[in-house]
């Protein structure tokens, strides 16, 4: 028998931050958005969560479990045990229960313009070329899913909320190595400053905890060494416009 | 952010990841918050003592007890741990290293103990006012 430890809280509705503990039906393969749903369903019809594909790659339903940042969709029960502790996202504000304002997590993210920016237009009634070595370059990072797992591990975003976070940096490498991308000096102007890699502790909770399995410490260091290249360039009064 | 907030933050950040990067940061800012705290203390205590090589002694045989010999074991520990926990922080960011990180730190682990091992070997018998040579011969004695 599983129990699952909710943290439920509703400023609005004047409850008090707190932990509720649900007894789980014994079935297998259970996923913790299932046990969530089934709590919704039979128990506590006022628990908020938030979900939509349950195929891992929506990013809608991350949140704390059994210390670690997980997707509820990928996680099973069984594993973790008889008491499992689920709880919101950190460093973003809480609207109820597990559901939080992703509004500071997502300003982070349009902070590094994440279009595409290219340096002429296409081909006449064509698509942009981009060879197979050079999507290569991108193709790990065009995978994350923006769930915030990342940034709700992260021990920097907690002293710093200007801090671009590991989801921005990752997608800026993302476009900087987009070889039909032109923006390359202007996100890198963004990106090398105190609140952008700078601010990068190296601590390793992101990759730990990427749900995708992606690398936001490896990019955000290749992004440091790209930072320092356009830093030293820009001193020296020879940076490019553009590309 | 206030202080009691940072501690709480700080608090809360290493119950919710308990992993290995956050320990590892977390005494990375605390050895280097203690070796800020040792280097203003180190120079008060250089920068007003007196002059002449008399007075200059005396001002240093008041740092010359049990306590501050064991304390100088302990700053070893953070300066090492502060060095070399930094350097594998930047080989595994200027050499691209970051998945290797965990082994990264198993190295800075064991080179860390043999140091520590070295210097406590070398700096303990001070702690007992005796002198290296002293507790070799003591050590040879028993056998």
């Amino acid at each position: 028998m599983a129990y699952l430890k909710i943290f439920r809280y509703d400023p609005s509705g004047g409850v008090e931050p707190h932990f509720k503990r649900y007894e789980l039906p014994p079935e297998k393969g259970m996923t913790i958005l299932e046990a969530l749903f089934w709590i919704l369903e039979n128990k506590d019809p006022s628990l908020a969560f938030r979900c939509s594909c349950r195929e891992a790659v929506c990013g809608s339903c991350a949140v704390h479990i059994n210390g670690e940042y997980r997707l509820a969709c990928k996680t099973q029960v069984d594993p973790l045990g008889e008491e499992i502790t689920i709880r919101p996202l950190t460093h973003l504000p809480i609207f109820k229960d597990l559901v939080v304002d992703m509004k500071p997590f997502f300003d982070q993210y349009e902070k590094i313009k994440p279009y595409l920016m290219p340096k002429e237009e296409p081909p006449e009634s064509k698509e942009y070329f981009q060879s197979v070595k050079d999507r290569k370059k991108i193709d790990s990072l065009v995978d994350c899913i923006l769930c915030g797992a990342c940034y709700g591990s992260c021990p920097v975003a907690m002293g710093d909320p200007d801090y671009l976070g590991p989801h921005a940096l990752l997608k800026a490498l993302r476009f900087v190595q987009d070889t039909r991308d032109g923006a390359k000096t202007e996100r890198l102007a963004i990106v090398a400053t105190e609140h952008g890699v700078f601010r990068c502790h190296t601590i390793f909770n992101c990759q730990k905890v990427c749900p995708k399995d992606l690398d936001p410490t490896g990019a955000i260091a290749k992004l440091k060494m790209k930072s320092i290249g356009f830093k030293l360039k820009s001193m020296f009064g020879f940076a490019r416009s553009a590309g | 952010m206030n202080i009691f907030k940072a501690i709480g933050g700080t608090y809360n950040e290493v119950r919710l990841n308990p992993n290995v990067g956050t320990w590892s940061f977390l005494l990375h800012r605390l050895s280097g918050i203690l070796l800020a705290f040792y280097l203003f203390m180190h120079l008060i205590v250089i920068a007003t003592s007196p002059g002449n090589a008399g007075a200059f002694d005396s001002r240093l045989a008041a740092v010359q007890t049990r306590l501050f010999h064991l304390l100088e074991i302990g700053l070893v520990g953070v300066i090492f741990f502060h060095m070399l926990n930094g350097l594998r922080i930047l080989v595994a960011d200027f050499f691209y290293l970051t998945r290797q990180h965990q082994k990264l730190l198993w190295i800075v682990v064991i080179i860390f103990i043999i140091i520590m091992a070295y210097a406590t070997a070398v700096m303990l018998p001070k702690v007992f006012h005796r002198e290296v040579t002293e507790v070799a011969q003591i050590v040879g004695g028993l056998r």
